[in-house]
């Protein structure tokens, strides 16, 4: 289950079709490698760069890139403690080393279990809350031990499931490609904009 | 015509410059050096590294700009050594050194390293970092010849670039972000490239170092000569290094008309080879049955002799042959031509056996090869530059992508087919349609077309491919041809083959007349008392060792060569011939151009240059071929007539490519070559630029193309593409049933003896595979990785490959020994396909 197949190939392909240039595609192909996986593959890489006619080297490049494309694996909920100022100063580094101890990883590791991974994260705009984490990019806080305890037995017992679905998966709302405008239409349209210019000159 | 120019100001100086050029160009031209790390002339600016940053005075000030990024304008005030450009080239610096090791005493850059010169030159001296620097794993094995030292690594670009730009390979690329950017190719796969040596030449620091030459020598004690890679007939100019010795590396010289800088690791790491004195051929030696005794020079060139001269004496000069597939250079060629038509007077002599097309089409109207990159159309015509050329699809690469119209014809496609603007395919049913729909190709513009004609499909005879190329030729009367064939331009220049053209060299001499194909032919009925090979392997040839064995009953074979192979191991008289880079001479490429070849090694043991063996074969014989030194030969060659009248050791002027042959042939004057130590370090000294030839010829060169020495006869009107020679509409027996067409096309890498003997390649060496689509290996009953059976001339079991491409069905890609034997006398060898027993 690495490299796209059924379903996940056709969505692949479609992608790949949005964009003039196939190559446009290769950062929301990465996207989709990770919904399929939880986290980008070799595989995946390589059959994206099948796809977009480019190498797996350029591939792994432009995803390496980007800290929310995981070149590695990961648990199902990825738990990012936000350390930036605000949560800073309300305890977050605290909260960081109780993380550690709940889940009993260090930073940047995932439990044997598979379910969690804990990183540090910079500001995650929810200092309102602070300090504040995210999971999945889903966001939770005020939290201190017992409610982080709290959030990762709930995370465990599958009580969130509605709310935090697994590491990877695409949520955005999927549109068809626009329908093209011809060009003479287009012509027409600068024609009265000009005209509607000169008129009120 | 002049380029146009604009009136800049630099550091308050006024000059002119050539316009549209970027910054740096100009102050290159004009003598101002700016420091610099990513940008490469041969390479698209991209402006990563910030060291070339200039002042430049705008609406609002002076400002700095990388001068590697900006087009100089009408106007431009340029300021190189203000106080705020120091201080940047002292930031930029400081940057880059923040985490560059100071490893510089261990390091192979380490005395010819841009970074180190320029840190040198522009730095501020000292440093303010007491910061722990980064640390990766090294060195990383990016592939069996490259090595990559992250930790030294400044992120300049070059690499990845001429992988993506100019390989069209790329396999590697920069990885993370910030502080973690790295180079990496992906997961397991190696950067697997024909090129990859290059990115070791352009490395500006020691972060990409080649395996061969890594703590080989340090630079200060390395001697170099300019010389001409000799793997294929591309000529690539080199910077060839030795030390104790020992070749040590060969670095790709900047030459606008050829190579552009850049290597193949083919000819790259031939060094290697060289130096493995264990596969040489060191000590003449003779073999009586099962004895073989090493013997004196004299005593083997005595039987040498008597054996030829018996053969003459008792069966007639034509029972000697001399054959050869190699490289030779163009003076131990012509000693050979001449010891065959004049003193031996035999006319079976074929120096070109891997020429598969008339030589009189690829001489008659010859193109060079910027002008075949420059033409309205090229039409590539049976030739597969990457694994034949391969610097020449470097350029050919380069060329398509600023614009050139390329239509190419093959029987199979080619690594340039995804970029040429037209692909014609040679259909063995219809070879006339073939023809019709190339013409149709290349449009109605018939003027400026150029042909490069080679005979890349081994599967098409030489009768049928010639036939093609002349048609093609009769359809553009005014086509000009640059020849595609890997080797045998010296042999065809100095006629030491039947494909060159009549009369192409004046002699008394009988010219030869018989062909490879049928010298061996003959030799295995028992006809050819004695052959005599040059540097070649008969199995290259497609014999096998059984005939090699046959040979003891009647068949004295004779073989000068460089590298033990089977056929050393059967012949009866083994001669050592010095290799490349331990003799002199010069050499001719496809656009017949002369260059030089240098001499930086002594041969080993006793290994002898071929001309001194002729020489000494003629006198042996009681005749002589009225030379004793290179020098001679020179004049003796430039009198001959034909293509090389006026040729001369004379024009090699330090700093220029040879002339074009013949020499009524005009180019636009050549720009001086510039040894640019930051594109290539090591090659900014050449002490000896030419070869060190015998003293009386030193004759200062004229301005750049005043060869103003008229020696010799003056050129003879070559024939033109002979009209006459067209055979009309060529068609093929059609297939019977079960029968197919067969594709046999050539790979870099293709096992021969110098490859095998070469330590750092010959791991590079894969078996033959057949491609088969999904849908006929179906119907025989095949599945990818299968073995099967090939029946052609003789039967060979290949590896089967399912590929997409219907183009490339039933292509056998792989020369080697085992499917040459698949080679009939049909004009293009049809094969059945049968399970594999095995």
């Amino acid at each position: 289950m690495s490299r796209f197949t059924g379903e996940m190939l056709s969505r692949a392909e479609e992608l790949v079709s949005l964009y003039p240039d196939p190559r446009s595609a290769t950062i929301p192909l990465c996207h989709l490698a990770q919904e399929q996986d939880g986290y980008v593959t070799n595989e995946a890489m390589a059959h994206i760069a099948e796809l977009v006619g480019s190498s797996a080297a350029e591939v792994q490049g432009t995803a390496s890139f980007y800290d929310m494309l995981k070149l590695e694996p990961v648990g199902r909920y990825v738990i990012g403690v936000c350390t930036n100022i605000a949560c800073m100063l309300r305890g977050a580094y605290e909260l960081l080393e109780d993380a550690e101890g709940v889940l009993d990883v260090p930073v940047g590791a995932t439990t044997a279990d598979g379910l969690f991974t804990l990183e540090e994260v910079e500001c995650i705009a929810h200092c309102d809350r602070a300090p504040a984490a995210q999971v999945n990019y889903r966001y939770f806080g005020p939290l201190d031990r017992e409610s982080f305890e709290t959030l990762v037995t709930q995370l465990r017992n599958g009580d969130l499931d509605d709310e935090v679905p697994p590491h990877g998966t695409l949520l955005r709302v999927r549109r068809e490609a626009p329908a093209v405008i011809p060009m003479e239409e287009i012509d027409r349209y600068r024609a009265q904009e000009a005209e509607r210019e000169k008129a009120s000159d | 015509m002049p380029d146009e120019l604009v009136a800049v100001t630099v550091d308050n100086h006024s000059f002119q410059v050539r316009k549209g050029v970027k910054i740096i160009d100009a102050l290159d031209d004009i003598g101002v050096h700016v420091p610099r790390f990513c940008y490469h002339p041969r390479m698209t600016a991209v402006g990563m590294c910030r060291m070339c940053l200039v002042e430049v005075k705008g609406p609002r000030g002076p400002s700095l700009q990388p001068s590697c990024f900006m087009d100089v304008a009408d106007g431009m005030e340029i300021f190189t050594e203000s106080d705020a450009v120091k201080k940047a080239q002292h930031g930029v610096l400081e940057f880059l050194l923040a985490n560059h090791p100071l490893d510089c005493p261990v390091c192979d850059k380490g005395g010819e390293c841009p970074l180190q010169d320029q840190a040198f030159a522009h730095g501020s001296g000292e440093t303010r970092f007491v910061e722990e620097k980064r640390h990766y794993a090294k060195p990383i094995p990016i592939s069996r010849l490259i090595k990559l030292d992250r930790e030294r690594c400044i992120q300049c670009d070059r690499c990845t670039r001429f992988a993506d730009e100019i390989a069209g390979e790329p396999l590697i690329d920069f990885a993370g972000r910030g502080s973690t950017l790295r180079i990496s190719t992906f997961s397991n796969v190696d950067f697997d490239s024909y090129f990859s040596g290059n990115v070791a030449q352009i490395c500006p620091v020691g972060a990409l170092t080649a395996t061969p030459y890594r703590f080989k020598a340090r630079p200060w004690d390395l001697l170099q000569s300019s010389s001409t890679c000799m793997k294929c007939d591309m000529g690539c100019q080199v910077s060839l290094q030795s030390s104790q010795n020992e070749l040590t590396r060969m670095l790709g010289i900047d030459s606008d008309t050829i190579n552009h800088g850049w290597l193949c690791d083919r000819g790259r790491f031939s060094t290697s080879e060289v130096n493995n004195v264990d596969d040489r051929v060191l000590r003449p030696r003779l073999r009586n049955q099962d004895s073989v005794v090493e013997v004196s020079w004299t005593k083997a060139l005595r039987v040498a002799a008597a054996s030829i001269k018996q053969a003459i004496d008792e069966r007639g000069a034509s029972s000697v042959a001399f054959l050869s597939g190699a490289s030779m250079t163009l003076e131990d060629t012509y000693a050979f031509a001449k010891l065959a038509s004049d003193v031996v007077r035999t006319n079976a002599a074929d120096g070109a056996a891997d020429v598969r097309v008339d030589g009189t089409l690829l001489l008659a109207n010859p193109a060079s090869i910027n002008e075949a990159l420059t033409a309205k159309t090229l039409v590539l015509f049976n030739v597969d530059p990457k694994n034949e050329l391969p610097v020449m699809h470097l350029r050919l690469r380069a060329a398509i992508h600023s614009g050139l119209r390329v239509v190419e014809v093959n029987t199979t496609p080619t690594d340039l087919t995804p970029i040429v603007d037209r692909w014609v395919v040679i259909q063995p049913e219809d070879l006339a349609k073939t023809v019709d729909e190339a013409v149709a190709a290349v449009g109605d513009d018939r003027d400026g077309v150029v042909i490069m004609a080679g005979c890349r499909d081994r599967a098409v005879a030489a009768s049928l491919n010639t036939a093609l190329v002349a048609e093609m030729l009769y359809r553009f009367p005014q086509a000009k041809v640059l020849s595609g064939v890997a080797r045998g331009t010296n042999a065809l220049a100095v006629g030491f083959t039947p494909n060159a053209p009549q009369g192409i060299r004046s002699t008394d001499g009988v010219a030869p007349a018989v062909n490879a194909d049928a010298i061996l032919a003959g030799a295995l009925r028992g006809e050819i008392a004695v052959l005599v090979l040059l540097d070649t392997d008969l199995v290259r040839l497609g014999l096998t060792e059984e005939d090699l064995v046959a040979f003891d009953h009647g068949t004295t074979v004779i073989a000068l060569n460089t590298f033990e192979s089977l056929t050393t191991r059967h012949a009866h008289v083994v001669l050592p011939l010095s290799a490349y880079g331990e003799q002199q001479g010069s050499t001719l490429n496809i656009e017949w151009r002369h260059l030089r070849l240098g001499r930086q090694v002594e041969p080993v043991a006793q290994a002898r240059p071929a001309w001194m063996v002729a020489t000494e074969l003629a006198s042996g014989l009681g005749d002589e071929l009225g030379f004793l030194t290179l020098a001679d030969i020179m004049r003796d060659l430039s009198q001959s007539g034909g293509l090389l009248a006026g040729l001369s050791y004379h024009y090699f002027a330090d700093s220029l490519d040879g002339p074009l042959f013949p020499r009524t042939r005009t180019e636009p004057a050549q720009v001086r070559r510039v040894l640019d130590p930051m594109a290539t370090p090591g090659i900014a000294s050449i002490d000896r630029q030419g070869a060190n030839f015998s003293a009386g010829n030193v004759i200062e060169p004229a301005e750049a193309l005043g060869f103003g020495v008229n020696t010799g006869v003056a050129p003879k009107a070559l024939q033109s593409p002979s009209v006459a020679k067209r055979e009309g509409a060529v068609a093929l027996d059609p297939l019977s049933e079960g029968e197919y067409w067969l594709h046999l096309v050539p790979r870099l890498y293709d096992p021969t003896p110098e490859l095998m003997a070469n330590p750092f390649l010959k791991a590079a060496v894969r078996e033959p595979v057949l491609s088969l689509t999904a849908a006929q290996a179906e119907s025989l009953g095949l599945v990818d990785g299968d073995r099967c059976r090939l029946v052609g001339a003789s039967a060979v079991d290949v590896l089967v490959q399912l590929v997409k491409d219907d183009a490339l069905a039933l292509t056998v890609q792989g020369v080697t020994p085992a499917t040459l034997r698949l080679i009939g006398d049909q004009s293009w060898v049809k094969v059945r396909v049968e399970k594999s027993n095995g």
